[in-house]
């Protein structure tokens, strides 16, 4: 058998690359670790929670904000994240609402005129702060999410009945063969189920509303 | 066939690192399983610093529901969905002291009847890799490519399962596993990796005994 020298030429000669193609794919490497990494989360299947409901018609107002929240936040060697989770958290809410109160209504205004009749109040959602952290900063295994909301229930005049905090923090393993968007999704997902769980095990015991929801209950003979 | 087995045999034993596991039992109350009952298992996911993981969560559910002397066990998330919000990682009952006070919600206790649920197993622990030592080079050219060095790394195990008994509302035991192992990986060009599989060991001692001390009579 013959022995074949190795050709001095490198292999890659065969297939010439053209400068511009060189330059584009370096600099595509180079970008690789600067782009945007973006997770959009929907969470769809939010389970419904076994409470009592509470015999009162609410009215729910997702202002545009709150609908269409999204979080851009630079991560130094990380490049770019936006989490948007807009519609996850209304989906969240109108799983969890409608378990907590025999009648909720969605209401596009807040002008008394609008609103429908019977409500007994309107709860506001607003998200007053988000933040995240990915295994890079942290040195751990997870990706974790932190949500801030402030809820606010005013009456069908506008007055403000009570202002509480909701928090919520979900956290996500990092697992070798998921992409880091997957794994910020569910831990986005498992801060919103948190927030579910504090809402609606909370809700009867907070102590901005019960003045409020006594009063409330007191003509139904009803105890939460 | 046989042939080929007999050949691949100790390529597989070659190619798995060597594992020590111990397993412990605490019993503190009778036990004992319908052919009706269902178990749970969960992952204990309120710390910090870890979480029990799912995947380990799983195998021990699905090697209790698996073999001849199998028991019924409801898959972790359908049970947590059920049950939802109360067992969540921050409003899951932590000690079988504040389970009379969640049993005492008539919502709760009727899904946990109509499901049949018998036992909550809660799983907590984690696997963790503690040294790594060696160092391995890899280089690629226009020629061709290759690794060479030696690594290996220790990862232990270290488990509890804790057992409910939701009819007498108490914990009936604990099991808990430990595993050791090193995993290597020699490189001459290629890559050998030679894996201790620590975590699949706990599973697997921590469900054998799981099962028996349920099945147990006593």
């Amino acid at each position: 058998m013959r022995y074949r020298v190795p050709s001095k030429a490198p292999r890659i000669s065969r297939h010439r690359l053209s400068g511009p193609v060189l330059l584009g794919s370096v600099l595509l490497l180079l970008l690789a670790g600067c782009g945007t990494t973006t997770v959009q989360v929907t969470g769809d299947d939010f389970p419904t929670p076994i409470v009592p409901s509470i015999p009162l018609s609410l009215g729910v107002h997702y202002s545009e904000e709150f609908r269409r929240y999204s979080l851009q936040e630079s991560v130094p060697q990380r490049g770019d994240w936006s989490i948007d989770i807009g519609s996850a958290q209304v989906n969240m809410l109108r799983t969890v609402l409608p378990a907590m109160f025999d009648r909720v209504v969605e209401v596009d205004s807040l002008e008394p005129e609008t609103l429908p009749q019977g409500l007994n109040a309107i709860l506001i959602p607003s998200v007053q702060e988000m933040q995240f952290a990915i295994p890079f900063q942290t040195r751990s295994n997870f990706f974790e999410v932190w949500i801030r909301y402030e809820m606010s229930l005013i009456d069908t005049r506008g007055d403000v009945i009570a202002r509480w905090p909701v928090t919520a923090y979900g956290k996500t393993r990092s697992l070798m063969l998921e992409t880091a968007e997957a794994a910020m999704r569910d831990a986005a997902i498992n801060a919103l189920r948190d927030a579910g769980a504090f809402l609606a095990i909370g809700f009867p015991n907070q102590q901005e509303l019960r003045p409020w929801l006594e009063s409330q209950l007191t003509a139904l003979d009803f105890t939460p | 066939m046989i042939k080929n087995l007999l050949l691949s045999l100790p390529f597989t034993l070659l190619l798995a690192g060597c594992v020590n596991s111990t397993v412990q039992e605490v019993r503190s109350g009778a036990t004992g399983i319908r052919d009706s009952d269902q178990v749970v298992v969960l992952g204990r996911r309120h710390n910090n610093g870890y979480e029990t993981e799912p995947d380990f969560v799983s195998c021990v559910g699905n090697s209790l529901g698996s073999g001849r002397d199998r028991i019924a066990v409801l898959p972790e998330r359908q049970f947590v969905d059920t049950l939802f919000p109360f067992f969540e990682p921050r409003t899951a009952p932590l000690e079988i002291r504040d389970l009379p006070s969640l049993m005492a919600n008539e919502m709760v206790a009727a899904r946990l009847q109509q499901k049949r649920i018998r036992y909550l197993v809660w799983l907590d622990g984690s696997t963790s890799t503690n040294d790594t030592t060696g160092s391995m080079t890899c280089a690629v050219s226009p020629a061709g490519g290759g690794c060479f060095g030696f690594v290996s790394w220790d990862r232990e195990s270290a488990y509890e399962a804790s057992i409910w008994d939701l009819e007498s509302m108490t914990r009936v035991g604990k099991i808990s596993t430990d595993a050791t192992g090193t995993s290597y990986m020699p490189a001459v060009i290629l890559p050998l990796p030679l894996i201790a599989r620590v975590q699949s060991s706990a599973c697997g001692g921590m469900a054998a005994q799981l099962k028996a001390f349920l099945q147990a009579k006593g």
